[in-house]
């Protein structure tokens, strides 16, 4: 599909139409569109047959098509007229100007007793044979020279060809026809238009000779505009901005509305900014002196604000804008992404998110404000404040920012997986109905579930404050954390408060990315309790939260698998940087995935997990992991282990330590290799993902140690050929088998990028080995490996 | 939908006619609607192509076939290099790696037969070709006539003037 709306493809049917009439019908036009895109929308997939059945020598004055695609869109309808007469000279008429209105009448009268689709059927075979039509009259006439000059000129001079494919098109249309039981009205049409269609053809062949007469001047101007359009879609702001200089139809095209939809301003700040430093350095500052942020600013305002776009995203600012003349006015603004802008503060985030409101509702969908030295909590409670449609934050690298408790109206809660019926200590996943009920809409939430044996037994941990200190948490100045009142246990289920209970939106974050902030486990934890009523937990699709701060311990893990709906969890990224002692241990791992047995495998915690990151986190077992990835089976796509040291040698227990990777390497295998059959049944993509970069420290190399040496090694082995299709099943021992792999014909494997940095024990023969089980292996990287050194 | 691995004949401007698999054959928008169209007509055994010639439908043909087996990742908008091979796997930059001519007659047919994993390739190619480049490069590369007139110029040199240094 040339557009990826299903709803501007399903609205291409009409335009199509109405290219075909031309400037004769516009009043027709005009009624077709309503209705044809009635029958359209309603039934998209016709739709989209129709389009595939269309062929592309529309005529390149495209400009009506995309206006009319943008009217259905309901984007702007008086863009049409502007558009049709903006149109450029050399296409003479519209080719189809006589494509006679009957032939539309034909189409809009018989739409409406017939499906639309025997309809598409009727205009996709006319319009096929016609072009075939088109082809050969051009070519037959390769003397007539192509040029604008002729663009009125009526050359009647019909050749054989033309006589020929025009029959065989009434042939084959009447056929078709016939069949629809719509004969009288068709042949009618065709036979009173067919001296029109000689005059069509004249015409269509001018602009067809430049696709296909090999002219190769003229590359671009085979393309239409939609075509174009679909080459800019690829650009940045700044290289929009070039294409706009380039002729008259570039420029047309690049300040179309559609090109700034999306935009990516980094280059063009870049450029902009380089540009007013120079000025300031060549000017004298005797008058007006430049500050170049500001002008950058001032010159990014002047274009961007020119149109409506959804999102824009702006990267490594720096302090090449100035805040002050930031965007003033973007209320149709869906994304916004700013990457280290040193100047930006609360205030102005405050002021930027107060812009985005329009109708009393903020439309930012996605926000990311990372790497903002000046952010803390401040900004925090403005997005708290303004932004109920949000459903992706990231706050990465902010490290002023330590509190997400005013968050609390932003999250998905949903209502708690009902306590076990026998006292088995087990949670059970929630049924899909009662998990999908919002919480704000359902009553009161019912006694919740008895406090877990566990909980009671935990040494002080932050705990549910009362409805009150919720209230509290609302209002918090920025850097406070939320009250912590030690050693309560919860016990009542909380009375919605007055506040809670007042109707609003349900809250959509599905994303949130707090990596390398002041956010720590214990206070994201914290804010999830405060604003989370017993009875619900937190519905989330994607944590994200690695990087210096405080690690995640065990119990931390033990509290998300209570407050977390872990079942549709899909991205859990809980690595750690610094590697202090204090990780994450199986038993924390254990807790995330407890009560995967209880259930059916498709509901069990985890498995929807699509990447997980356990960077960083040194202790855990081959077995622990291969547990955790285990329920997200078929799904899991990025797996991140980066210094896992737990995966290498950890003790005298040789045997424990094989037995274990071994079970992680049928875990890995799992992911990876499918079945070339298979691959759609198992609904996922496969792992594509891996990294194990640390994982074997160099240490082993310098240590005589030879023993522990050969065991990594073995160890390393394992892995390695778990990740590609294999005809013989290895046992417990580690053999040699990497060495005389068979190509297995069935299996292939879905990885793409293997990171194995600073795996020592990798050859030249581990990596040609895998290069050749697998195929799509786009990426590997072997940084400190043996294969490494001898390349 | 029975999964018989029968072949198609995809006949190209030339007359030349290429059997595809149907599961290949059927990635193009084109030919699976024209087939489904034709389902009651068992006999339906050759599409005509008839704006596609014989040199760029077998490249279309083996990009299809790659495409099954191997599926192009994802094209990340805005593009973030020049360079094809840092966008998608190894098949598909050298698949684009050809002369110009070519690589737009691929778009034709791309958009003609609706391959939309291919339409988003060669459009990207063209995309990385003229990134970074000044106008002038531009209108070099692909042939294009500047015209503009002095005024018009000289207002658009002047909204754009801080890209001049690129």
């Amino acid at each position: 599909m040339l557009l990826a709306s299903p709803l501007l493809s399903a609205s291409r049917p009409p335009l199509r139409a109405l290219t075909h009439m031309g400037e004769h019908s516009q009043a027709q036009s005009a009624l077709l569109i309503p209705v044809s895109a009635d029958v359209c929308l309603s039934n998209p997939d016709e739709g989209n047959e129709t389009l595939s059945q269309d062929p592309p020598l529309r005529p390149r004055n495209s400009g009506t098509m995309i206006a009319s695609t943008t009217t259905v869109a309901a984007e702007a309808l008086p863009k049409l007229p502007a558009m049709s007469t903006f149109h450029r000279v050399d296409d003479g008429e519209t080719c189809s100007s006589e494509a006679p209105p009957k032939a539309a009448s034909v189409l809009t009268t018989s739409q409406a007793q017939t499906p639309s689709r025997e309809i598409d059927a009727v205009v996709g075979h006319g319009d096929e044979a016609a072009e075939v039509a088109v082809r050969e009259d051009a070519e037959g006439n390769e003397k007539e020279q192509d040029s604008v000059s002729q663009g009125e000129r009526e050359s009647p001079s019909p050749s054989p060809s033309l006589t020929l494919t025009s029959s065989r098109s009434a042939m084959r249309t009447q056929k078709l026809a016939s069949a629809l039981k719509t004969t009288s009205l068709i042949s009618g049409a065709d036979g009173t238009g067919s001296n029109k269609k000689k005059g069509r053809h004249q015409r269509t062949k001018r602009r067809i000779r430049g696709i296909w007469g090999g002219d190769d001047s003229t590359l671009f101007s085979q393309l239409h505009d939609e075509t174009i359009l679909l080459i800019m879609k690829n650009f940045s702001m700044k290289d929009l901005c070039v294409a706009s200089m380039v002729c008259q139809r570039w420029k047309h095209l690049a300040l179309h509305q559609d090109s700034w939809k999306r935009i990516d301003a980094t280059e063009f700040v870049q450029a902009a900014h380089d540009y007013y430093a120079k000025m300031d350095c060549n000017t004298d500052n005797s008058d007006g002196k430049i500050d170049p942020p500001k002008s950058t600013s001032k010159a990014l305002a002047a274009h961007v604000e020119k149109f409506t776009p959804l999102s824009l995203s702006i990267h490594s600012i720096h302090n090449r804008l100035s805040p002050d003349n930031f965007l003033s006015s973007l209320p149709s603004l869906q994304e916004l992404t700013l990457t280290a802008f040193a100047e930006l503060t609360d205030t102005h985030v405050h002021v930027l998110l107060l812009s985005c409101v329009s109708k009393r509702s903020c439309n930012l969908r996605k926000l990311a404000l990372e790497q903002c030295p000046r952010l803390t909590n401040a900004t925090v409670q403005s997005i708290g404040k303004l932004c109920s449609e949000l459903e992706e934050l990231s706050l990465a690298g902010n490290s002023n920012i330590t509190d997400l408790a005013p968050l609390s109206d932003l999250w998905v809660l949903t209502t708690k997986p009902s306590p076990p019926v026998a006292a088995a200590p087990k949670r059970v996943a929630a049924s899909p109905a009662a998990a999908s009920m919002f919480s704000l809409f359902s009553p009161p939430p019912p006694p919740p579930p008895k406090p877990s044996l566990a909980d009671m037994f935990q040494p002080p941990r932050p705990s549910t404050p009362t409805s009150t200190s919720s209230l509290q948490s609302l209002f918090a100045p920025p850097g406070e954390s939320p009250p912590r009142s030690a050693n309560v246990i919860r016990i009542l289920p909380q009375p919605l408060s007055k506040k809670n209970s007042k109707i609003k939106q349900p809250a959509k974050l599905a994303l949130i990315n707090v990596s390398n902030t002041g956010v720590t486990a214990k206070s994201l934890i914290a804010a999830w309790k405060a604003a989370v009523p017993s009875g619900k937990i937190v519905r989330l699709a994607h944590l994200l939260m690695n990087g210096t701060g405080e690690t995640w311990k065990d119990t931390h893990l033990r509290d998300i698998a209570d407050l977390l709906d872990l079942v549709k969890l899909e991205s859990l990224d809980i690595g750690c940087r610094n590697s202090s002692s204090r990780t994450v241990t199986d038993s924390g791992l254990a807790w995330l995935v407890q009560g995967a047995e209880s259930v059916t495998s498709n509901k069990a915690p985890l498995s929807s997990l699509v990447r997980l990151n356990l960077s960083g986190h040194q202790s855990l077992s081959g077995t622990c992991i291969a547990n955790t990835i285990a329920p997200a089976q078929g799904r899991l796509e990025e797996l991140t282990l980066k210094d896992c040291k737990g995966l290498s040698v950890q003790s005298a227990n040789v045997a424990k330590d094989l037995a274990s990777i071994d079970t992680l390497a049928k875990a890995i295998s799992s992911l990876t290799v499918r079945e070339t059959n298979e691959k759609d049944a198992a609904g996922g993509k496969g792992l594509r993902r891996l990294s194990l970069a640390g994982c074997f420290s160099n240490q082993c190399l310098l240590q005589r140690n030879n023993n522990k040496k050969m065991h990594e090694e073995t160890i390393g082995s394992i892995l390695l050929e778990s990740l590609g299709p294999q005809t013989t099943k290895k046992g417990g021992k580690a053999t040699k088998q990497h060495d005389n792999l068979l190509s297995c014909s069935t299996a292939s494997t879905t990885l793409v990028e293997l990171d194995l940095t600073g795996c020592w024990f990798v050859t030249p023969s581990h990596v040609a080995s895998l290069r050749e089980r697998c195929p799509r292996l786009h990426k590997i990287h072997l940084d400190g490996t043996r294969a490494m050194q001898a390349m | 939908m029975d999964v018989e691995e029968s072949t198609i004949n995809l006949v190209s401007a030339e007359g030349d006619s290429s059997p595809v698999p149907l599961s290949v054959a059927k990635m193009s928008e084109l030919v699976r609607s024209m087939m489904d169209e034709e389902a009651e007509d068992d006999d339906v055994k050759e599409i005509p192509l008839p704006n596609v010639k014989s040199q760029v439908l077998h490249k279309v043909i083996e990009f299809c076939e790659h495409h099954l087996k191997e599926p192009m990742t994802e094209i990340e908008k805005p593009l973030k290099s020049n360079s094809m091979s840092d966008v998608v796997q190894k098949f598909y930059a050298d698949f684009v790696d050809i002369e110009q001519v070519l690589l737009f007659e691929l778009i034709l047919a791309a958009n003609y037969m609706d391959i939309k994993p291919l339409l988003d390739l060669t459009c990207a190619t063209v995309a990385s070709m003229i990134k970074g480049k000044t106008p002038e490069d531009i209108r070099t590369t692909f042939n294009i006539t500047n015209d503009f007139s002095p005024e018009e110029e000289a207002q658009v040199r002047e909204e754009n003037k801080w890209c001049e240094e690129a």
